[in-house]
């Protein structure tokens, strides 16, 4: 995630000092990383000598924190890009399950008791996120749950897709390479 | 106190064996889901627990007293007074309104409707339809109705509340509504078993039953 569009997603609503942008990230996202105050200060900074921000007044704070900044135009084009842009679609990272069922396959073990465990582990993590989810307060700690849950919920799919056709991947493991 | 006991049981069509030797222990208050693919057993197993299905082998236990031995119109009046089912299509009758739906069991049971009114409205209360009491099934969401029928299955009182995909026919955000009105009754101490193939309406139960062609898949010995 990147600090610099937060930041200037955060300063569209008003010009703010460095201590109200952490103070309102923090209140907004609790559910995520915490930013820390040189990584604000660092960014603004960087962001001022880009023209995407700039200072408005150096009174009220103290230290660092004196700077008051606000978006400039450049500044709200660039964040109105980045909100139109789709991430990049990559892979999910399942290598490490598929590398070990496929491992155990080749070694003429069973991939079943892993792949089981991993059912488990995975059912666990989701009743975990379903009691967080049932006991937030807010409608972001809600969704947030639920991409975690939709995630894990694809990954045991994909689990139980695999049991089914175990027989006939430990028959290719067990050939020669094709 | 036990909910449900089951050793052995299993459950024959012809050839097919639907439910294979299954042991089963169900403590009073859980929330309990049962998980599988299509046609792995497990609304098969709901129903012999229902009472809707006999064994063809093992023993069965429903709050401690044998189903198996029980006969025929035993059962069906033990069901009546001891079991609340939930179905995936919510099986509301469409002339009545959502209270007179919720007291269906109460008269089956020698109830009058008119007498039971207060209880059937407080029952659409506690599934968050304190204001749609009087509505018709076409006149409520699909979500609405299975809440009805969550209420329906509540006139009774019942010790045990099996629901057979409730969230089938329902999208993701009014499936969690009716999941979470379910998570509340276990919270309560009903006992609960859910039948699903969805992972995250699973997630809601206190523990998962994992099933494949007709038996339940023992618990690993430690999750990874």
């Amino acid at each position: 995630m990147s600090t610099q569009q937060i930041l200037l997603g955060l300063l569209e609503q008003a010009p703010c000092h460095g201590y109200d942008l952490k103070r309102e990230y923090e209140a907004r996202f609790p559910d995520l990383r915490p930013l820390r105050f040189s990584q604000i200060y660092s960014t603004l900074g960087r962001l001022d000598r880009d023209g995407l921000v700039t200072l408005v007044s150096e009174g009220g704070g103290q230290g660092p924190d004196k700077k008051q900044y606000a978006l400039t135009d450049s500044g709200v084009s660039e964040l109105e890009e980045w909100l139109a842009t789709p991430i990049p679609v990559g892979d999910p990272p399942q290598g490490e399950l598929f590398l070990k069922v496929a491992l155990a396959l080749l070694s003429g073990r069973s991939a079943r008791p892993l792949l089981k465990a991993q059912r488990s582990a995975h059912q666990a993590r989701m009743r975990e996120l379903t009691k967080e989810k049932t006991g937030a307060t807010s409608e972001a700690s809600i969704v947030l749950c639920d991409y975690s849950l939709f995630h894990l919920d694809a990954d045991l799919r994909w689990i139980d897709h695999t049991v089914r056709r175990l027989d006939k991947l430990a028959a290719e493991f067990s050939g020669p390479v094709r | 106190m036990t909910a449900v006991s089951a050793s052995g049981l299993s459950c024959l069509f012809g050839t097919v064996r639907a439910v294979d030797n299954v042991d089963l222990h169900i403590a009073a208050g859980e929330f309990v889901a049962i998980e599988g693919p299509s046609g792995c057993g497990k609304s098969t197993l709901l129903n012999l627990i229902a009472g809707l299905e006999s064994p063809t082998a093992g023993s069965l236990s429903i709050n401690e007293q044998d189903v198996v031995a029980m006969s025929e119109r035993e059962r069906t009046l033990f069901r009546r007074r001891h079991i609340g089912v939930v179905f995936q299509l919510y099986d509301l009758l469409p002339s009545l309104m959502a209270w007179q739906n919720v007291a269906v069991p109460a008269l089956l049971d020698g109830g009058r409707l008119k007498a039971e009114e207060a209880r059937a409205k407080e029952l659409l209360g506690r599934v968050g339809l304190g204001d749609r009491t009087d509505h018709r099934p076409s006149e409520l969401s699909g979500g609405e109705q299975q809440r009805v029928a969550i209420a329906r299955s509540l006139m009774n009182e019942p010790d045990l509340v099996l629901a057979d995909e409730p969230t089938g026919a329902l999208d993701s955000v009014t499936g969690d509504e009716v999941l979470s009105v379910l998570r509340e009754l276990a919270a309560d101490g009903q006992t609960v078993i859910m039948v699903t193939h969805e992972a995250r309406a699973a997630a809601y139960a206190d523990r998962s039953i994992y099933m494949l062609d007709g038996a339940v898949e023992p618990e690993p010995a430690s999750a990874l």
